[in-house]
């Protein structure tokens, strides 16, 4: 029997450790932050092929990349069985997936997903959910429950082919289902929604403690990326329904969720997480890596760190530069980051309008940089124009280095800065011009508020205090509560109750 | 932003959505500090009430909100075009943007806007792609003239089974290398649907030799003593099986049919006799032809890579390869039937409907798609579904008739065919299109014991080849009847 929380299965969708970015850095950062804790990872990825970014430290015992596109291998995989079920196992199967269905399309008839849930899994963990959702019967369960007089997908027509569509996307969402957690560890999915699948299976058959860390608000990602997908509505309708449905069964079900910010407690509680059980861990920084920046650069420079992606909205950004230089004209904006594969056609995006600006001569994408701290160094002013954001390390860090910064107020932006900088409504150029314009007249102050700043971040966002708070956090999950040996399915009813568990957990104070 | 899903084959990030900004006023003073901007409501208007706040954002959003699926889907759009709950409550006196978006929702009639479409234009498409087959069905007839260049070298007494010397060997290895370059071809195309080139080149480059060399053993051990010239041939038609399904698999059909250009020499071959060097080179030239363009398209390189992982398991493939091997002995028997030379013409019909055959085969996979996309039940489909089966099925066997009348003067004797000869051939033709379709479904177990069994009843008895070929008509006429019908067979 392993010591108390000193295993941890990390399940993570599209992130670590196969690409770059805010979460894969907290995880690298929580992982190295506790050798003594042994990890597996459980990373659920696109076809399996994905090469691993990452340098894995030694106290990752295991990585399993869980594809849902590809053949599930190695440790974590379920069992590869092809038939279907039949007679008595199929009538329970198509009973189980209509109240899944029924709880997606008809929310209001108070259907619990839970249980459907959890008897999908049960033939998810013996390989046999596959070819049970691609079975005909399945196809016809959806088409008889949707079409249903009183529910609005009726009024969309859907098609045989919506209901193909729709059955071959639930049935790769709910591959996840199947991937199997060691027993006697922590189960920390460290985004909702498919990452949870393998924690809420784990936690129902075995008594596993389920910790729930969210960093973005997984549901709003998903309301936002689908309005781009070319499905008819029928299909959006009822993807969206289990995306919203399995986020709020990950909610309620969580032994503890914690946010890296306040502010996504909004949405989180309105998904049904109970407030007790909610405890904000933000996220840190080590301020030794992160030193003093020292002057600033001759040149007065608008600097920005990170991905270049959509979402960072650096359309604003070029804007407010825009408006910026014309008052000062020897003023640069210097991008630092990767372009992620995909993202091309944005950085080009990008390339045109500040032509079309007319101050193309003065930015520049500098790519990615191996020495972050001296991104930040070579702005006088760091910058930060994100339409989503959940506690953004490239601002605390541009905090750690003392540099003033103007940030949009999105997500737990606000919470990070205080009063140690400037925050701007998102999407507005011209307001962020003018909070930019004022501090670049204004070296005192811009001294003050990265000093400030710093000290701001030694004071509160310290790595060493968020991988504690996590530390503590694995412990107080995996105390017995109980009789705690995990067996066989008399589990079903001596799973420790959620709130009883949540009791021993402290008030939520942020950490 | 946490991790992205990818609920779909991994592609290009696509643009985040952009609501429509308010229309500003132009005398708008420019905002001067870093308070939030709000936007104040719409006070042009001259005379009566001023307008709702709400009634212009909901006006402004109409398209989203028309098309979203939940309340809260509004409340993620509100709050990623920057309204922050401060702002909401400012101008629009609800609490947060859960509770405007609800407004919203509720303000708005659902409407279901169909997305837009994507993929390229299907007509197009579909006179390429008869094009396509029609070159495929060519490229499996063209090496027959190999036979009629290289039989006169062959012939010498004749041999067992009532056939000309040689013919047990060649057919053996014939077989043999068909039935193993199906398996292997089946295997490099899941490969490269996999997106993985190098291991499909990898699988290429170490089954097409090896496939070579299975057939050439294959005529080897089925020569006797005088048959050397026709196992040299075998030897040379294994290697041809290799090189073109390599470039088959690769899409090299070009280069392939270039290859095989010298063979229409062969045609003055037959009314005429040739020198024999020049029967000999003829095939020698294609032959080289063909390995060399094999050998290009796999150069050192193509198979290096990081490649080979999640790979299709071999049970997967083997099926295929029995298919082959059924439908194989099938057409033999149909050539077989009377005489060598008589049957040529039922053979050279069958290989050249292969082209039709295949483009019939995506007609119904296009026309079954649109149904799919078009009704609404499982039992509309079905209806449908059979109807398409039916048309598609009948235009391949009135393609097959019309070649097989055309081909028949191709042998010596009458020229007007048999009508039980006519009967088998089509009840062949609808075992091999009907084998061919399930296949293409992936349902290949089924066809291949079908085609199997059939095979094994002819070669114990030749005489039952109408009734063999006719069960095993019924029987696959019978499953595609079952399993294709069904929406589930027909996922994209």
């Amino acid at each position: 029997m392993p010591s108390r929380g000193r295993h941890v299965t990390m399940l993570t969708e599209g992130t670590y450790p196969h690409v770059h970015g805010g979460v894969s850095t907290w995880c690298d950062q929580l992982v190295r932050g506790m050798p003594d804790v042994t990890f597996e990872i459980l990373a659920l990825t696109g076809s399996g092929r994905e090469p691993v970014t990452w340098e894995l430290p030694p106290n990752i015992a295991r990585h399993t990349a869980f594809p849902l596109w590809g053949h599930p291998r190695g440790p974590a995989a379920p069992r590869r069985a092809r038939r279907s079920p039949r007679g008595r196992d199929r009538r329970r199967f198509l009973a189980a997936y209509e109240h899944v269905l029924l709880a997606l399309l008809d929310p209001d008839a108070g259907h619990d997903l839970a249980p459907g849930l959890y008897e999908l899994a049960a033939l998810a963990r013996d390989g046999r959910l596959t070819p049970a959702l691609r079975s005909e019967a399945a196809l016809r369960s959806l088409m008889w429950i949707w079409t249903m007089p009183h529910l609005p997908t009726r009024a969309a027509r859907p098609t045989v082919d919506d209901a193909l569509t729709a059955t071959d996307l639930l049935e790769h969402a709910l591959r996840p289902l199947g991937a199997r957690i060691a027993d006697g560890s922590v189960a920390h999915a460290v985004s909702s929604g498919l990452a949870t699948l393998p924690a809420l299976a784990a936690q129902h058959f075995e008594g596993v403690p389920f910790l729930l860390t969210e960093h973005g608000i997984y549901l709003r990602e998903r309301y936002l990326g689908y309005r781009t997908e070319t499905q008819r509505w029928p299909v959006k309708a009822l993807m969206l329904a289990f995306y919203r449905e399995l986020n709020s069964l990950g909610y309620r079900q969580a032994d503890l969720i914690t946010p890296c910010n306040q502010y996504n407690r909004r949405w989180e509680e309105r998904g049904g997480a109970p407030a007790d059980r909610i405890r904000t861990v933000y996220n840190g920084v080590d301020p030794a890596r992160f030193p003093e920046a020292g002057p600033e650069p001759a040149v007065p420079t608008l600097s920005w760190c990170g991905r270049i992606d959509p979402i960072k909205d650096l359309e604003t950004l070029l804007r407010a530069y825009a408006i910026n230089r014309a008052e000062l004209p020897e003023l640069r904006l210097r991008l630092f980051g990767p372009v992620p594969a995909g993202n091309e056609d944005y950085r080009t995006r990008l390339e045109k309008l500040a032509a079309e600006l007319g101050v193309a001569d003065g930015v520049t994408f500098e790519g990615r940089v191996s020495d972050v701290p001296s991104a930040y160094a070579a702005g006088s002013v760091v910058m930060l124009s994100s339409i989503s954001e959940g506690f953004p390390f490239s601002l605390i860090e541009a905090m750690s280095c003392g540099r003033a910064t103007v940030s949009t107020d999105v997500g737990g932006v606000r919470e990070a800065v205080g009063d140690t900088g400037v925050v701007v409504p998102p999407r507005e150029p011209a307001v962020m011009a003018a909070a930019v314009s004022a501090l670049l007249r204004d070296g005192a102050r811009r001294a003050e508020l990265g000093r400030r700043a710093r000290q701001r971040v030694i004071d509160e966002f310290t790595l060493h205090r968020s991988v504690d708070g996590f530390r503590r956090i694995y412990r107080e999950l995996a105390a017995p509560t109980g009789p705690a040996t995990p067996a066989e399915p008399p589990l079903r009813v001596s799973i420790p109750s959620p709130r009883r568990l949540a009791a021993r957990v402290p008030e939520g104070t942020p950490a | 932003m946490s991790g992205s899903l990818w609920l779909k084959p991994p592609a290009a990030t696509p643009p985040l959505p952009a609501p429509p900004r308010p229309r500003r006023r132009p005398t708008a003073p420019a905002p001067d500090g870093t308070a939030p901007d709000t936007p104040s409501p719409d006070g042009g208007s001259p005379v009566g009430t001023a307008p709702d706040p709400l009634d212009e954002l909901a006006d402004r959003l109409d398209d989203f909100v028309a098309a979203a699926v939940h309340p809260d889907e509004v409340a993620a759009l509100l709050e990623s075009d920057g309204m922050t709950d401060d702002h909401i409550r400012l101008s629009y006196g609800r609490n947060d943007s859960f509770a405007l978006a609800e407004d919203l929702y509720a303000r708005v009639e659902r409407r279901h806007p169909a997305p837009a479409p994507t993929g390229p234009a299907a007509p197009a498409a579909s006179a390429e792609g008869l094009a396509a087959c029609l070159l495929r069905g060519l490229l499996f007839a063209l090496p027959g003239l190999a036979h009629v260049l290289a039989g006169p070298l062959l012939a010498g007494q004749p041999g067992r089974y009532g056939l000309p010397a040689g013919t047990v060997p060649l057919l053996a290895g014939a077989v043999t290398g068909w039935t193993w370059n199906q398996v292997l071809s089946h295997r490099a195309h899941t490969w490269l649907g996999l997106g993985d080139r190098p291991a499909a080149a990898r699988a290429l480059l170490t089954g097409a030799p090896a496939g070579a060399l299975a057939g050439t053993a294959a005529a080897l051990a089925a020569a006797t003593g005088g048959e050397g010239p026709a196992v040299v041939f075998a030897a040379g038609q294994a290697l041809y099986l290799a090189a073109a399904t390599v470039l088959l698999v690769l899409g090299r059909e070009r280069a392939l049919l270039t290859a095989l250009l010298p063979l229409l020499g062969a045609l003055p071959a037959l009314r005429w006799d040739l020198p024999d060097p020049l029967r000999a080179a003829l095939p020698a030239l294609s032959l080289a032809a063909a390995v060399l363009a094999a050998a290009r398209a796999l150069r050192p390189g193509t198979a290096r890579g990081a490649a080979g992982r999640g790979g299709p398991p071999l049970a997967d493939s083997v099926p295929y390869g029995l298919f082959g091997l059924g439908s194989g002995l099938l057409v033999l028997h149909t050539g077989l039937g009377t005489t060598l030379a008589a049957g040529a013409g039922t053979v050279v019909a069958l290989t050249l409907s292969m082209g039709p055959a295949e483009w019939l085969l995506h007609r119904f996979r296009r026309g079954s798609l649109t149904r799919l996309r078009t009704l609404t039940t499982a039992r509309a489909f079905r209806r449908a579904a059979t109807g398409t089966l039916v048309l598609c099925l009948g235009a391949y066997l009135t393609v097959l008739l019309l070649l097989a009348l055309a081909a028949a003067p191709l042998g010596p004797g009458d020229p007007r065919p048999d009508p039980a000869r006519l009967l088998t051939l089509l009840l062949v033709g609808t075992v091999l299109w009907l084998g061919l379709l399930l296949q293409s479904f992936g349902a290949v177990l089924g066809a291949a014991a079908v085609c199997l069994l059939a095979a094994a009843a002819q070669t114990l008895d030749p005489a039952a080849g109408a009734l063999a070929a006719g069960g095993a008509a019924a029987a696959l006429a019978v499953l595609s009847r079952v399993l294709l019908v069904r929406p589930t067979a027909h996922r994209p």
